[in-house]
């Protein structure tokens, strides 16, 4: 099977096919011939020879994949290709969608629906932990939509409002 | 000695405090918010009470409710750790009146040492270095100049009743000062609901030194070393060690003393921290006293062999100290990581949520103080602080050698941590010699501390490939779980749902 995938920012392209626990990948044009045992739920160990590498894997609420390594911590996101066809429709252009990048309380809304924004403007502010966010418009439009209200409680992701 | 203590506070402090009254035979007695009903320091206390909704002001700082949880579970005695009420003097005498017994320092010095005028006073009087400065609130704008005038620039407005940064400008030229002073007054008065500001010197590349003391009700007053606190982020600690890598014999005796000179004569009992400023020629200035336990005591333990916990407890119960300055030798060196609910790669953005798993680390020079767990949701309400993750080892180079180790086999998984942060300060060669200041943490991050060991090299290379090989198991693997779990059948998943609430 042929993979994209995306690891700490760089893209790679990765054929991998495992038989009874034998991994064979190949990354670019490295070859790697590996045994995984599954000592449990998102822990990896690959077996290269005499060496052992354990790899914890988890996702992350925003959806990727972080991989921890020796002293190492990645962040990957695998694409699928039908994925990857369906995320050029969403340009720049067009609707944006403003979400929270963490779960928080909603402490002000500084904009109302048909607003005016130009891009880098403060739209809603999300606290958690003493600490307040401004989540911000992404490009100049108009907001089509505020989805949220002060005091609302929010996850991490939640649309909070909608730019055009 | 008590038989019951209630502990007014959450996180790993209360799970640490809770730690030290088992260890002396006395039963912890928990208080929780709706946020907290399944934390940690509610699952090893003997009996918990609820006190309200999760806001800090409806629950943790609500000191009635505190008082009136103590009275209905007999506990004899609050220990309120840090942060929430630890510093209020209205709270100590609360305490005071109900006839329990505050494990902290009187009221009466609790409220002295709490303004940083008086505070600064008393310094004076007791004949310690102090930053030059007013130690009276500015009057006008005219004052400021002229005070500012008569030290030098620059100089540092601060919020008399301040703290965490908050009320604090920074002035480098008479032309600044009007605005800035306005700034930090309604600053001050918005924190601190008190617009007093004051001026002082602002020392270049200072380092934060500060003397750990306690003392008995009998007038007896030891300090246990120093601690190293310049690693700070934003005026908050997040690297502390101890002992510091610049501080002598002799300078740590003339910092010690004087510490004591000032707790004494402010009346002071029980654990507190005496913060100092030192410069790069090692003079030393008071800066401000912290009337609780602090959070990064357990360096102190851990170089010292003494409990501070245990220690506290009993001087609160009534008890002489039990040693003397002579007593105190310091062994080793210990460093402690603060390891906070925040994502270092994007500015420290909090990252509350659940745990979904954990790998804690262990062996040889490891303590481990932590008020989480795995399947434990950190809440957004409160401090980000998961765990305060120390090492100890011979010598300086050793403990970091081993903090590398350390934070290597620490693994949370589900939120982000500042785990990846402190594996790369280890990295750097400034703070392996040593060579840091307060603002050591800000140049740190302007340069761009990056992932650590991202390179282009063979090795990482390798580690790299094999972490994606790793992914794309992973993901695989929860592909298929999916599609096991999805009947591979035309009927619809509401109708499926259905037939499986019915067979329950």
């Amino acid at each position: 099977m042929k993979y994209e995938a995306e690891i700490n920012g760089r893209a790679v392209t990765v054929e991998l096919e495992e038989r009874d626990g034998q991994v064979t990948a190949r990354v670019g044009e490295r070859l790697y011939e590996i045994e995984v045992a599954r000592p449990e739920d998102g822990d990896y160990l690959l077996f290269i020879g005499n060496e052992v590498y354990e790899t914890r894997v988890w996702a992350e609420a925003t959806g990727g994949l972080r991989i921890k390594l020796r002293d190492r911590l990645f962040q990957a996101k695998i694409i699928d290709r039908k994925q990857r066809r369906g995320a050029a429709d969403h340009g720049p252009e067009g609707q944006q969608q403003l979400t929270s990048p963490m779960p928080g309380k909603v402490v002000r809304v500084m904009c109302a629906a048909g607003d005016e924004v130009i891009a880098g403007q403060g739209v809603v502010v999300v606290e958690a932990m003493k600490m307040q966010n401004e989540i911000k418009s992404p490009k100049a439009g108009r907001v089509s939509e505020i989805r949220v209200s002060e005091g609302a409680t929010v996850s991490a992701n939640q649309v909070l409002a909608i730019v055009e | 000695m008590f038989k019951k203590l209630l502990i007014a506070n959450r996180g790993e402090i209360a799970v640490r405090i809770a730690r030290g009254c088992r260890e002396m035979g006395i039963s912890p007695v928990a208080v929780y918010s709706d946020a907290d009903r399944t934390s940690l320091h509610v699952r090893v206390a003997d009996e918990a009470i609820h006190i309200g909704p999760p806001p800090s002001a409806e629950s943790y700082l609500h000191i009635d409710k505190i008082i009136d949880a103590a009275r209905r579970t007999g506990a004899e005695a609050i220990h309120p750790g840090y942060g929430f009420l630890s510093e209020n003097a209205e709270f100590a005498r609360a305490v005071e009146d109900a006839g329990l017994v505050l494990v902290g320092p009187p009221a009466s010095a609790m409220q002295l040492m709490g303004s940083k005028t008086n505070a600064r006073q008393v310094a004076r009087e007791a004949g310690a270095p102090v930053v030059p400065g007013t130690t009276t609130p500015l009057e006008s704008v005219a004052d400021a100049i002229a005070t500012a005038e008569q030290i030098g620039y620059p100089v540092m407005l601060k919020a008399a009743a301040g703290g965490g940064g908050k009320g604090m400008r920074l002035v480098r030229a008479r032309d600044e000062i009007s605005s800035a002073l306005e700034l930090a007054q309604s600053e001050a008065a918005a924190s601190f609901k008190d617009p007093a500001v004051y001026i002082e010197k602002f020392i270049e590349r200072p380092r934060h030194i500060e003397i750990q003391l306690i003392g008995d009700r009998f007038g007896q007053m030891v300090y246990l070393g120093e601690r190293e606190c310049s690693l700070q982020r934003r005026h908050q600690k997040v690297v502390e060690e101890c002992p510091s890598p610049i501080v002598d014999e002799d300078l740590r005796r003339r910092m010690g003393e004087a510490a004591v000179r000032i707790a004494s004569r402010a009346g002071y009992y029980n654990a507190g921290t005496i913060e100092f400023l030192v410069d790069p020629q090692r003079n030393f200035y008071f800066l401000e006293m912290n009337t609780r336990l602090q959070v990064e005591h357990p360096v102190t333990e851990l170089v010292t062999g003494r409990d501070l916990v245990h220690e506290q407890i009993r001087i609160a119960a009534g008890e002489k100290l039990s040693f003397s300055q002579n007593d105190i030798v310091l062994r080793g060196a210990a460093i402690e990581c603060r390891i906070y609910a925040e994502d270092p790669h994007h500015n420290f953005l909090p990252s509350p949520g659940r745990i979904t798993k954990m790998a804690t680390p262990a062996g040889p020079g490891v303590r481990y103080d932590s008020g989480s767990y795995a399947g434990w949701e950190v809440p957004i309400y409160y401090d980000p602080l998961l765990a305060k993750l120390c090492v100890w080892a011979e010598t300086r180079a050793a403990a970091i050698d081993r903090l590398a180790r350390v934070l290597d086999e620490y693994t949370v998984e589900g939120i982000n941590t500042t785990i990846p942060f402190f594996r790369a300060v280890v990295e750097n060669d400034a703070f392996r010699r040593g060579d840091f200041d307060t603002g050591f943490i800000e140049r740190f991050l302007q340069d761009g501390f990056g992932v650590h060991g991202l390179s282009d090299d063979e090795p990482t290379r390798r580690l790299e490939d094999l972490a994606t090989i790793a992914a794309i198991l992973h993901a695989r693997a929860k592909t298929r779980q999916l599609e096991a779990a999805t009947p591979r059948t035309t009927e619809s998943r509401w109708k499926h749902t259905g037939r499986l609430a019915q067979r329950r």
